[in-house]
């Protein structure tokens, strides 16, 4: 703090102020009460004086009357009792000295004539009287007087005023110095308090409300003043804290914002690079949300983001960060991820968290959830380079076919470039004739008969030959040529399912793929019926196939469809069974006739009891369900023999009979389930 | 007018007063040599005896009378008569008989009626009549004030026995001057 010279400082003014003011009011005092008792005793012996020389002139009328000389020295002489008085003169009537009294110390002779007499000396004082006689003027008496006694009397007065004037100093100064402080003392308090204030940087002290009226009135109205600016500093802290928030959070949700995300990102993965963990990231990407928005709205659409950052929200750990990062993209950081195992387990409990369907406005919607998971590791990328990862494998996910997660591999990187190039090989593939239909034999277990043909398409490049259907239906899918290719695919099995049903007695059914691309288009129902019609082919001969993630999205819509067909008479198969997330209590309610069960399953048997189990209950639940199961992808004689033990209905399989473009062959005659390669146990049952 | 008129010479009189007296003590200042000097200071100490001494009943005038030699008594009557003392019209009568005594305020003796003194004072002795004489033995013979020449001085004496015989009052500023006498005892 500056230093403030003394006389600066508010208690040094008040005090100089106080003591000048008492200093001057004191010699003011002293100077006037000295004059006026000098005065006061000046006139006290000229009164004096005054009386003694009256009584002096009336006690020498007589001797002045009868010249009597002696008699008036007599008289004159008595004034040595006047200790004073140091000389009189006495005048007869006409002026002429008469009697003269002298003190020795005093050495001015009286004048011979009244007339002469002159003014008094310094420091003596005369008083010159006419001397009466009933009335009668006799003569003069002139009485001069030395001020010794006035002199000593204001020497005395003088020092007594000196003497109250210190006195009266000290308690000026002390009273002064008293009411200064009880000025200045709430001040300092209260300057103190300011200090506090802009130390601490904190509104929270406040003044003691103390000193005179003012002071008191002063401190409380600052108190007032810091109270307005706590409650406004809190309110700017408040508003600043809902900002700062506001900022990072996705205001839909709740959940943290991309941008907060990012932030979150780069710190974790500077941490898990010190300390030398692991870092684990997930990239969701809703299925079927686009088909929810364009379908109910948008207010749905929302509502259901809201309930799927819930769900989602009770399946990430504490530690964890799960953030919306664009429209039905979601993220979570996994902090504490020991290997990449943990990361799809993660990955997977969110997949799960999904399969529940969401009752959004009355209706029930079904989601799914594309996962593309990348970790840290030991790698040395970043966090962007890391999100980058979690999203390209997001997409091999949906390639994938939707609801699954999948983890970066290197190889991610250089599909995407392939996929690309494909892609633009597609279009026009089927004007330039490269998309074909291959057909695969399906059989009835209990009767060996085939039954179905499957309709697989087929994409043979000029260049690079067949491609496979994994890959190009995936890219048809992301690219929306499905439709066209889907379109193709049914118009050219259904008319080769005509042709069928004249060179076969019994009747056979072609089965073909609608992908959920196809099947949520607004006129998928129509369009195949509509196809039947064109192509005479009687419905129930058709089997529309598809897989569960037709049910992402508003399942009555869904079911709607599927009932619609039902009803047209179309046979409806759920396709690779057990791969997705489905939940299965749904699935009693839907109008599908048969389950396909996918070929993962089949590939282990005869493997440990525990995938014989599965596939086991598998068939049971559908069997509960009023469903016929289609068990695809067998390839060994003991396969077919296990599932055929099991109760499977159909069967198809390279074992059976591997696609290809001439369906008819099989037909005359009809093929069926080639025995030569089939168990006894299967015989037996026939 | 004649409340104006008197108080018109009441102002002339005290004038005139002060004149004499500064005549008169013009004249003190001078040695005295004449017996007219003396009767002058005898003539201005009787005016200011007037002034000292009280009567029981003060009348208009204050007549003093004169019994003695003619020249005192001119003196006197040049001096005093139709003076005015404290109010009091000064008359001076000049030998006046023996029955008119009674009725004076002042008796002046000269000292040539040594003689009759005893007699004359005898005779008032007891009337508010102050008594004046000159002679030494004047007041030891009764008389109250005896103005007694003393070297080329004029000495006041004062019997007040007799002054209290007679009822009248005389200012103790005379008295402090006076040789004052007592009678009584002697």
């Amino acid at each position: 703090m500056r230093k403030i010279p003394l006389l600066n400082s508010l208690a040094g003014r008040i005090t100089a102020v106080v003591l000048t003011s008492i200093s001057v009011a004191l010699i003011v005092f002293t100077l006037s009460l000295t004059a006026f008792d000098r005065a006061s005793s000046v006139s006290q012996l000229d009164g004096r004086l005054t009386t003694i020389a009256d009584i002096a002139g009336q006690n020498s009328t007589a001797a002045l009357d009868f010249r009597d000389k002696d008699a008036a020295d007599q008289i004159l002489q008595a004034l040595q009792r006047e200790s004073h008085v140091v000389s009189a003169c006495l005048y007869d009537a006409s002026g002429l000295l008469f009697s003269e009294y002298r003190r020795d110390s005093y050495d001015a002779p009286c004048a011979e004539r009244v007339e002469r007499t002159l003014s008094e000396q310094q420091g003596y004082r005369r008083v010159q009287r006419g001397v009466l006689r009933k009335g009668d003027l006799v003569g003069t008496i002139c009485l001069t007087s030395d001020m010794r006694d006035v002199a000593e009397r204001e020497r005395r007065m003088l020092l007594l005023a000196i003497l109250l004037a210190l006195v009266a100093l000290v308690i000026g100064g002390v009273s002064g110095s008293v009411m200064q402080m009880r000025i200045t003392g709430p001040i300092k308090s209260l300057h103190h308090v300011i200090h506090d204030v802009v130390t601490s940087e904190s509104f929270k002290a406040r003044a003691p409300v103390a000193g005179s009226k003012e002071i008191a009135d002063l401190a409380s109205a600052f108190n007032r003043m810091l109270e307005e600016l706590e409650h406004r500093d809190e309110a700017t802290h408040q508003a600043e804290a809902n900002l700062h928030s506001q900022a990072r959070t996705d205001a839909l949700t709740g959940l943290p914002n991309r941008r907060l995300f990012t932030e979150s990102l780069s710190q974790a993965v500077a941490f898990a690079r010190r300390t030398h963990r692991n870092l684990g990231l997930l990239y969701i990407d809703l299925d079927g949300f686009k088909h929810v928005n364009d379908s109910l709205g948008h207010s749905v659409g929302d509502q259901l983001l809201c309930e799927v950052g819930k769900r989602l929200s009770t399946r990430v750990r504490r530690s964890d960060m799960l953030a919306r990062v664009g429209g039905d993209e979601f993220t979570v950081i996994l902090r504490s991820v020991e290997q990449m195992d943990d990361a799809t387990a993660a990955a997977e409990s969110l997949i799960q968290g999904l399969t529940h369907s969401f009752r959004i406005e009355g209706r029930e919607i079904s989601i799914g959830a594309s996962i593309g998971i990348s970790t840290l590791d030991e790698s040395l990328i970043d966090a962007a380079e890391l999100l980058k990862q979690a999203d390209s494998a997001m997409y091999a996910a949906k390639r994938a076919g939707r609801n699954r997660a999948v983890h970066f591999s290197s190889d991610l990187g250089n599909l995407a470039r392939e996929r690309h190039a494909l892609e633009s090989e597609l279009r026009g593939a089927i004007g330039r004739g490269e998309i074909y239909v291959q057909y695969q034999p399906e059989f009835d277990l209990i009767s060996g008969q085939l039954v179905r043909f499957e309709a697989l398409a087929r994409w043979k490049h000029p260049m690079l030959g067949e491609i496979s259907p994994v890959r190009f239906i995936a890219i048809a899918e992301e690219s929306g040529l499905i439709h066209e290719i889907g379109k193709y695919v049914m118009e050219q099995a259904c008319r080769e399912a005509v042709v069928w049903q004249e060179l076969s007695e019994q009747p056979i059914q072609v089965a073909v793929n609608v992908s959920a691309v196809e099947f949520h288009s607004e006129s998928a129902v129509e369009e195949i019926i509509a196809l039947l019609e064109r192509t005479g082919l009687s419905p129930d001969l058709l089997q529309i196939e598809l897989t569960e993630s037709v049910m992402m999205g508003p399942v009555h819509r869904a079911a709607d469809k599927l009932y619609k067909l039902r009803d047209y008479g179309v046979n409806l198969a759920l396709d690779d069974f057990g791969t997705g997330y489905s939940c299965l209590s749904y699935l009693s309610d839907l109008p599908f006739h048969s389950i396909k069960i996918d070929r993962s399953f089949v590939r282990k048997l005869p493997g440990t009891s525990e995938s014989l189990i599965l596939v086991n209950s598998l068939i049971g639940l559908a069997h509960n369900m009023q469903m016929r199961v289609i068990v695809e992808g067998i390839e060994t004689p003991k396969q077919l023999e296990l599932l055929h033990d099991m109760g499977a209905d159909e069967a198809q399989g390279f074992l059976l009979g591997r696609p290809d473009g001439k369906p008819r062959e099989r037909l005359q005659p009809l093929q069926h389930v080639p025995w030569h390669t089939a168990l006894p146990s299967i015989m037996r049952r026939t | 007018m004649r409340g104006l008129q008197y108080f018109r010479r009441s102002v002339r009189s005290i004038w005139l007063a002060s004149l004499v007296c500064t005549f008169l003590l013009l004249a003190e200042t001078l040695p005295v040599h004449a017996q007219q000097d003396a009767r002058s200071v005898r003539a201005a100490f009787v005016y200011n005896l007037t002034k000292y001494v009280t009567w029981p009943q003060p009348k208009q005038n204050l007549v003093i009378g004169v019994i003695g030699d003619e020249r005192t008594g001119t003196t006197l009557k040049q001096m005093l008569d139709q003076q005015s003392s404290g109010g009091q019209k000064v008359r001076v009568l000049l030998n006046p008989p023996d029955s008119e005594l009674a009725t004076c305020n002042i008796v002046y003796i000269s000292s040539s009626e040594t003689v009759k003194t005893g007699n004359i004072l005898s005779g008032i002795s007891k009337m508010p009549i102050l008594t004046i004489g000159e002679s030494d033995h004047f007041v030891r013979n009764g008389g109250i004030v005896g103005l007694i020449r003393s070297q080329d001085q004029i000495q006041i004496e004062v019997n007040v026995d007799a002054l209290q015989l007679a009822g009248l009052k005389m200012s103790s500023r005379v008295l402090n001057i006076a040789n004052v006498i007592s009678t009584r005892g002697h």
